[in-house]
């Protein structure tokens, strides 16, 4: 099938041994990236084993779209045994390696193994080798790549890593792509650190081709000047993400003891990085919408920090969330995860906690290696970050995760340990936006606003018209009711399998407010590939990944409905100021919204569980007897 | 792969075409612009084929630029692809 190259690549680092599969048998069944990535994880990885162990694999991906004229084609996909969840984790970055592991030749990339020693993965089209990383071992992500680029007098060539972090088996480490694009979620850094993978270095030169190129082309071009008319394109080129920031937007403080910043949240807007600090605007990938910045801070305590990034993740997590209304703190905090290669999410959740433990006198100094974690202290924050990454003293039981380190520590700590599934949280408005908090709890791979959670809610042209022609949810632009939420988080989690199996950025879509729908994917798709597809078909096979994500959770950890709620913080300790003074999360409330959830995805509403109609329907056959073997399939009665 | 296997060939000529013209403080290097050349030269999506090429310094966003004398200013177009695709209209034609 054009758009593919219809190749995987396996390597086995135990053996040294490198080979090829063919991937069409997957990609037809579940389209790419993340889609064969959770069916590869299902079938080859016992969902018994630790996540560190070499059996466990580390699946990249590419996506039919990848590397093609389509928006924003740059993403891949990782799917692996999730280190902090201990069910799935997929994960989903830009930047522009993608584009060249599909240029090299290859859709997949599936790591297994552990090698004897370290080593780095070198790719150069159809030439591969395993390398010895001793010369960057212990390097952090940004000199990893300088090091492998002047090695090789290449600049052209693509380069993922670890940092200090992953090698330190920290559960919080992530891996990153051009020194600062993410693969964040489930510890993912961790597992590549246990397998003495440092990095993977790729060079590609073989073009994608088209079933039809001049229509593909067209199509493109279409999707483009769709993209051109969106609300959501003007507002992420003004100021990515964080362009969103004002007042009345709801922002966690002092680990979500609030969920309002008020006038605080002027110090960060985007505008403000933009006078400050911004230098240039960047783009990922064929990307239109350059929501990426790079800033050089010239004075003050941070003078000569020159980096890439910030989105919302960023000021929410080291602004609000730890109450420094300073942005040149928050470019330090997240140019430092990016270094050591920590997920800026887990890392946000765990130091919350911590705080929050030190002011409630939990934690004291004794605990803390003498750091005093006062609200509002930069450096202890910033060193925290540093002990986290090398798994130093305080720092080895806080690079357990939030969840792990509150395990560790106990003493009633585990009620300020915002999570979800072991996942630590970095998220504004849960208590306010329904949809957006079930989106959250009940994500397969643990936490995360990126698998069902709508981004519609509040956001005013979202009227009820729009909400209804799109999703089939008038309510889609009201954000405190809980009408009509389960049905549009199931919309909205199918759709984004989907996206991420194509191999193309989330934010060119519906779900940041653009013009590009399901129906213009499927256009898209079926003009690349010749294989005419539909919206419904597509949606299909999204469900199928996430029932797949879910049956993988509940045979490797049992999750089920005790697991799909939120931290009783936020069902018992209302918003305490602002617009949304008052608002918290309902439990009778959130019980209904459970009870519809389930029942549209025809799932067991007392358990949460798959049941074996909802399998048959979705021909998932060796999903439901695996689940039968088990234990964990509900019957329905006929 | 060593390193004289992988230095870049740099067939690139500077300055731009006589007729294009880059303004390298907008653009985001997202490459576009290649795979619209691409396009244009082979019918197929890559970036080896391009006449146009860009650098991006990961560092500091910073961007290198070059064409080479394959590019016909795209032969049957109104307009170059590569300035069709530059959405931070970067790339433009001299007038």
């Amino acid at each position: 099938m054009k758009g593919y190259t219809g190749k995987m690549l396996r390597i086995d680092l135990s053996a040294n041994k490198i080979s090829t599969a063919p991937s069409a048998p997957y990609n037809e069944n579940f389209i790419g990236g993340r889609g064969v990535g959770a069916s590869i994880l299902f079938n080859h990885v016992s969902p018994e084993i630790s996540p560190l162990d070499p059996k466990n694999l580390l699946i990249f991906g590419t996506g039919p779209l990848t590397g093609t004229a389509a928006p924003s084609s740059g993403r891949l996909s990782l799917v692996t045994k999730n280190v902090v969840s201990g069910g799935i984790a997929y994960s989903n970055g830009g930047g522009y390696f993608a584009p060249e592991l599909k240029y090299a030749g290859y859709d997949h990339l599936i790591i297994s193994g552990k090698a004897h020693n370290p080593v780095y993965l070198l790719i150069n089209n159809g030439k591969v080798s395993i390398e010895d990383a001793s010369f960057i071992w212990g390097k952090d992500v940004w000199e990893t790549e300088d090091i492998i680029k002047n090695r090789f007098i290449d600049q052209d060539m693509q380069v993922l890593s670890i940092g200090p972090a992953g090698e330190n088996l920290s559960k919080t480490a992530c891996i990153m792509i051009n020194k600062a694009r993410a693969l964040g979620f489930g510890g993912c850094g961790a597992v590549m650190g246990a397998k003495n993978l440092k990095a993977i270095v790729v060079k590609g030169e073989k073009p994608v081709e088209a079933s039809d190129p001049d229509s593909f082309m067209e199509e493109c071009q279409n999707s483009f000047k769709k993209m051109e008319k969106s609300i959501g394109t003007a507002l992420l080129r003004q100021g990515g993400t964080i362009a969103k920031i004002n007042p009345k937007f709801p922002l966690p403080v002092r680990n979500y003891q609030d969920g309002n910043w008020g006038e605080k949240a002027l110090k960060v807007k985007e505008n403000v990085f933009k006078k400050l600090y911004e230098t240039k605007r960047s783009a990922c990938f064929n990307c239109p919408l350059s929501c990426s910045h790079f800033y050089s801070i010239k004075d003050g305590k941070y003078a000569g920090l020159e980096c890439e990034g910030v989105q919302i993740n960023g000021v929410r997590g080291f602004g609000s969330n730890l109450d420094v209304a300073d942005p040149a703190f928050i470019l330090a905090c997240n140019s430092l995860c990016n270094k050591l290669g920590l997920h800026i999410d887990e890392i946000s959740a765990t130091l919350c906690w911590a705080f929050e433990c030190f002011e409630k006198k939990i934690l004291t100094t004794k605990d803390t290696d003498g750091l005093e974690l006062n609200w509002g202290n930069q450096d202890v924050a910033l060193k925290l970050i540093e002990k986290i990454a090398y798994r130093n003293g305080f720092g080895d039981i806080l690079a357990e995760g939030v969840s792990g380190a509150a395990k560790i520590v106990g003493r009633n700590s585990q009620k300020y340990a915002m999570s979800i599934k072991g996942t630590g949280i970095n998220e504004g408005g849960i208590r306010i936006k329904r949809a957006w908090a079930l989106g959250i709890a009940t994500s397969t791979r643990g936490g995360g606003h990126l698998c069902g959670s709508p981004n519609s809610e509040g956001v005013k042209n979202i009227t009820p018209e729009v909400g209804r022609a799109r999703y089939g949810v008038p309510t889609a632009g009201n954000p405190v009711t809980y009408e009509g939420k389960a049905k549009l988080v199931v919309w909205f989690e199918k759709f984004k399998a989907v996206i991420d199996s194509l191999g193309v950025c989330y934010f060119t879509s519906y779900w940041q407010n653009n013009l590009l729908g399901p129906d213009d994917y499927a256009k898209l798709y079926s003009k690349l590939t010749g294989r005419t597809i539909n919206k419904e078909q597509l949606f299909k096979i999204g469900e199928k990944i996430l029932n797949i994500e879910k049956a993988y959770n509940t045979l490797s950890i049992g999750y089920n409905r005790e697991d799909d709620y939120p931290p009783e913080r936020f069902m018992n300790e209302p918003v305490k100021s602002g617009p949304f003074k008052g608002e918290y999360i309902d439990k009778n409330s959130w019980n209904k919204l459970l009870d519809e959830y389930y029942s549209l995805k025809g799932w067991d509403v007392k358990s949460g569980w798959q049941t074996d109609k909802c399998l048959e329907d979705l021909e998932l056959l060796e999903v439901k007897r695996q689940l039968e073997k088990a234990g964990r399939l509900i019957k329905t009665d006929e | 792969m060593n390193k004289k296997d992988s230095k870049i060939k740099k067939p690139y000529e500077r300055p731009e075409r006589e007729l294009l013209k880059m303004d390298i403080s907008k653009c985001t290097g997202c490459r576009s612009c290649e795979i619209a050349c691409s396009f244009h030269h082979h019918k197929n999506f890559g970036l080896t084929n391009s006449s146009i090429k860009i650098f991006r310094d990961n560092k500091d966003g910073k961007i290198e630029y070059f064409f080479n004398d394959t590019c016909d200013l795209c032969e049957n177009e109104k307009i170059p692809l590569c300035v069709t695709a530059c959405s931070p209209e970067a790339l433009c034609m001299k007038k």
